[in-house]
């Protein structure tokens, strides 16, 4: 079992729901940051800091969001993807379990 | 309840890029601006953790979050800014004659600094290469943050420095505006009256309504009213700071306040044109849609420009005339004093935004996406360039030095992982 990070980044609407729904299957907290830069461009970042079997048992809510095309990033630790797809999901929670979780980025 | 430590990172860190390295900010060498923020926090009566990223593009970011509010500086912005500065300063001494010599390389090699950023190896690689083949000046330039900086004079540094971070701490302030769509007003005139205005000054080819419709479909002017608020704030902020602390006139804080913005709000539109490129270029039928990103990106900095010039003309009447009662009368004395700042490098400001589409439009034609037989081809071609040039990889690792990867950075692998992880994720 290992402490991930998955960072998720989305719009408003997506971050809050996602935190209300992981909340209510896992009961996790999911932190929702408001991020802003100068030219105008602001995202919602969800963060949740959990096991890795909670993170599995939230993956089936982050393919919901995907699906729906709303994520534009998401990170397992140091590994992301910009506007996945399902499949590039899979392959990143895959590639994350396998890598040498001391790894430098 | 106050945010450990350890919270606070795992914030900065899911904020930034993979990758990006990032610390508390310390000031080092930069007194001014520790002083500058804490002044303008206690000013806006709002909290902020102050924190500094590199290896990464160059953003400024404010991060908000219950429990603490987080300003991350980007190490390499301040001294893109006074790169943009001293072009500017650099052709106004040497005439238009000096454009065509000093701006394409200018240009082209932060393009390449952010597309390396944005980690498109293909068209960073591009970008460099044409830089180094219109450079005049065999020397690269100079990638060292203190030298760079030391460069300009101490007023415009502190504006240029500060104004990023103020417009950050802005976005902390409540917004106040009733009426939350372009028709709002800011400081008596209507966002649709400046959008109306370019328009026209423009002139259209597809003629002023359709472009108006397509401006109220795609821009948020909840968004845009409130980095029009932070530009405002910062605005004053910064002039009054300056005038303050370094003892300049109300009259040349403005005007170094407001170069300081024109400076920021070029780089940015560059970097978002390098976003988009990164998104569309090579893919058929893309470009329309780069075009109209770039249109609109383009169309809402000038609305900003517009009304932190409004601003300009009040704040020098509030503080030049202030025995005086604020009427339209006493306000239009000083919109000529304004307007003439502006005036002073409209010449250079449109050249270097021709110069900056005209490059954009050549990379969408020129860099083939990363997945076709071609794009590996291309990236090839120009890493083995890149391999038998010394200037070119010198160019490239001085990039990596100023954006603040590790000086042990081999500029050629980097690229090189950089196009294999595009293939897929990372």
């Amino acid at each position: 079992v290992r402490l991930v990070e998955v960072m998720l980044e989305t719009d408003e609407a997506t971050s809050n729901q996602f935190r209300a729904d992981l909340s209510t299957i896992t009961r996790e907290e999911v932190l929702v940051q408001k991020r802003e830069n100068l030219n105008g461009m602001v995202d919602f970042i969800a963060i949740l800091q959990a096991a890795s079997p909670i993170v599995v048992a939230a993956l089936p809510l982050i393919m919901e969001r995907v699906r729906q095309k709303k994520v534009r990033r998401l990170r397992f630790g140091d590994f992301e993807v910009e506007n996945p797809s399902e499949d590039q999901v899979r392959i990143l929670w895959e590639r994350y379990l396998a890598a040498n979780p001391d790894r430098k980025a | 309840l106050p945010v450990s430590p350890r919270e606070l990172e795992l914030r900065v860190r899911a904020a930034l890029p993979v990758g990006a390295e990032f610390a508390r900010e310390n000031f080092a060498g930069d007194p001014l601006v520790r002083e500058f923020c804490e002044w303008a926090k206690s000013e806006l009566e709002v909290e902020a953790e102050i924190f500094v990223a590199w290896a990464c593009p160059p953003d400024v970011l404010i991060v908000s979050a219950p429990g603490a509010n987080i300003l991350i500086r980007s190490e390499r912005f301040d001294t893109l800014l006074v790169e943009y500065i001293r072009l500017k300063n650099a052709v106004s001494h040497q005439g238009r004659a000096a454009t065509k010599l000093l701006l394409p390389p200018a240009v082209l090699r932060w393009m390449a600094e952010f597309l390396l950023g944005y980690r498109w190896p293909q068209g960073a690689l591009y970008a460099a290469r044409r830089a180094l083949d219109l450079r005049d000046d065999p020397r690269p330039p100079n990638p060292f943050r203190d030298e760079i900086l030391a460069s300009i004079d101490k007023a415009q540094r502190a504006a240029a420095q500060c104004f990023c971070l103020a417009h950050e701490l802005g976005h902390l302030m409540p917004s106040h505006h009733d009426e939350i769509s372009l028709d709002a007003r800011v400081d008596g005139l209507s966002l649709s009256r400046y959008i109306i205005r370019e328009l026209e000054e423009a002139g259209t080819t597809y003629g002023a309504e359709p472009m108006m419709k397509l401006a109220r479909d795609r821009i948020d002017a909840s968004v845009l009213l409130r980095e029009i608020d932070a530009d405002l704030i910062a605005l004053e902020l910064v002039a009054v700071f300056v005038t303050n602390k370094l003892g300049v006139p109300a009259e040349d804080a403005l005007r170094v306040s407001l170069s300081a913005c024109e400076a920021q709000s070029f780089l940015y539109a560059m970097k978002h044109a390098c976003l988009l490129l990164k998104r569309h270029s090579g893919r058929a039928r893309s470009h329309e849609e780069f075009m109209t990103g770039d249109w609109i990106s383009g169309m809402q900095i000038s609305v900003r420009a517009g009304c932190l010039l409004r601003r300009a003309g009040i704040l020098l009447s509030r503080w030049r005339a202030r025995d005086q009662e604020q009427t339209a009368a006493t306000i239009n004395r000083f919109v000529p004093v304004v307007d003439a700042m502006f005036m002073e490098s409209m010449e250079f400001r449109a050249d270097l935004q021709t110069v900056a589409f005209q490059e954009a439009e050549n990379l969408f034609c020129s860099v083939p996406t990363h997945d076709a037989d071609e794009g590996r081809a291309f990236f090839s071609s120009l890493l083995d360039q890149a391999r038998q040039n010394s200037d070119f990889r010198l160019d490239l690792f001085y990039m990596l030095v100023a954006m603040g990867f590790p000086g042990g950075t081999d500029p050629l692998k980097w690229l090189e992982y950089l196009f294999k992880m595009q293939q897929g994720v990372r």
